[in-house]
């Protein structure tokens, strides 16, 4: 795995593996799990008069490769915001990286940013799922919700961070991945993202943050 | 003419009426550390259980000190990794972390030297993070930001995201950018008043120091302490610094 570290973790039966790189890897089914890729954000904030660079989506994009050769998925699930807005000029250079990926197959379980067209999706090889993907022991939501004790549900939507404080008044934010007993939520996979540091802290969680190149439970 | 105060405090004839108000004070900063006349330059290192807190009263102003507190903070970081938080007003700054600092009657000198400033206050600068919160005020003014005013129906809701993303990512990705470069000239010119803070230091290297050790807060480090609008300085990894509030985080549960 090179210089980035792994945390394993077992979800109704299933073990996972989840990554610095902003991702879960799920090995029985050869699928990588990620959330929030924001693609377009940068064209679309370009679009209105505010110049951010596409480097940053392509950087994202040189992260799921990474992720794609290291694990050697087959399938990607994205759990929602996999697109920002519309089709846009971002959205074309995710075309040409698909490109090289033609034989990986991209589920997306629609969050409330997706906006694209259904021809463009088909374009892209994209299958969309329902509001709710169901895939064996595991489920995948866009947004966390509250889920029936049967089921386990990965989500994303929040963008959660993790606040540490420590001595001496230092403190940092940095993205997790917050395990409960019925849900796990995915960080942003996109660099254009902020953190959401103000959720419910309660016993029961654990929290995966990511720093740098590993991941540290707490 | 704050020292000038001081040096009249000491006397015990002062006529001020505010001196006499203040006498109570000033005699507690004298029993438990020190009261600074105008040739002498008094430094306070108190441990308390927040940490360890390095206390310098310059009596420059507080723009002076801001810069100052980071230049220290630099020199000290480059001596061995550590991690601070800074806190300053109008008479002193305050270096607080959580392992003991490094200071001594030896290398005070180098630390407070007026050599190599321009350099070592260039890079305190980038490792204090100043220009990001100069950014955000440009990044209002020239409309990266959305700000709603109350009342005002929101409809740009896909446009939100803060200044700090927005300097985050042009410094990784559009380091040139002109908005970001003007960030860090406004810290440098407007704030940095380079030969006011090489004037304070070389009248600091020519003063007598003085290193107290106190167990408590002082008057004089009180005002300082509680002030919460800080800045941070680290020449730690981060994987080090996340390990350690690992096992802090642990520790308390």
């Amino acid at each position: 795995m090179g210089n980035d570290s792994c945390a394993e973790i077992i979800c109704n039966g299933e073990k996972l593996v989840l990554s610095s790189l902003k991702a879960a890897y799920w090995p029985s089914e050869k699928t990588l799990i990620i959330a929030d890729l924001h693609l377009g954000k940068s064209a679309y904030f370009r679009n209105k008069g505010i110049a951010i660079p596409s480097t940053v989506m392509i950087n994202d994009l040189h992260r799921l490769s990474k992720l794609i050769e290291n694990f050697e998925a087959n399938e990607i699930i994205v759990v929602g915001d996999m697109f920002h807005h519309n089709f846009n000029s971002d959205v074309s250079l995710f075309e040409e990286w698909r490109q090289q990926y033609q034989t990986i197959k991209i589920r997306l379980v629609p969050g409330n940013h997706d906006k694209l067209l259904q021809i463009d999706y088909e374009k892209l090889n994209i299958s969309i799922t329902k509001e709710k993907y169901v895939c064996g022991p595991l489920s995948f939501e866009h947004e966390p919700k509250q889920v029936f004790s049967e089921e386990f549900v990965i989500s994303g939507h929040v963008h959660p961070g993790y606040l540490m404080q420590g001595k001496a008044r230092q403190a940092m934010r940095l993205p997790c991945f917050i395990q409960s007993e019925t849900l796990l939520v995915l960080p942003a996979f996109s660099e254009f993202t902020g953190l959401f540091t103000n959720h419910e802290r309660s016993g029961t969680k654990n929290y995966f943050v990511v720093g740098g190149n590993a991941i540290f439970c707490f | 003419m704050l020292r000038h105060k001081f040096n009249e405090a000491l006397n015990p004839a002062a006529k001020d009426i505010e001196i006499k108000k203040l006498a109570p004070l000033f005699w507690q900063q004298q029993h438990h550390s020190h009261i600074p006349a105008d040739h002498e330059f008094l430094i306070e290192l108190i441990e308390t259980k927040d940490g360890h807190h390095l206390y310098m009263y310059p009596f420059e102003g507080r723009l002076v000190h801001e810069v100052m507190s980071a230049l220290v903070a630099f020199r000290i970081a480059k001596i061995q990794p550590i991690s601070f938080s800074i806190a300053m007003n109008d008479y002193g700054f305050e270096l607080l972390s959580d392992q003991p600092i490094a200071i001594t009657k030896n290398n005070l000198k180098q630390i407070l030297s007026a050599d190599n400033l321009t350099a070592d206050i260039a890079h305190s600068i980038n490792a204090a993070e100043m220009a990001g919160r100069k950014f955000r005020d440009i990044a209002v003014i020239a409309g990266l930001v959305m700000k709603n005013y109350a009342g005002k129906f929101k409809t740009d809701k896909n446009l939100q995201s803060s200044s700090g993303i927005i300097f985050r990512i042009f410094e990784q990705y559009d380091p040139k950018n002109l908005l970001m470069r003007q960030a860090y000239d406004e810290v440098f010119y407007h704030q940095l008043e380079e030969p006011r803070l090489a004037a304070a230091l070389q009248r600091i290297q020519k003063s007598k120091i003085i290193i107290k050790h106190a167990t408590g807060f002082t008057p004089l480090s009180v005002p300082i302490k509680v002030d919460s609008l800080r800045q941070s300085l680290s020449s730690e990894e981060l994987e080090t610094k996340i390990k350690k509030m690992q096992t802090e985080s642990q520790k308390t549960k």
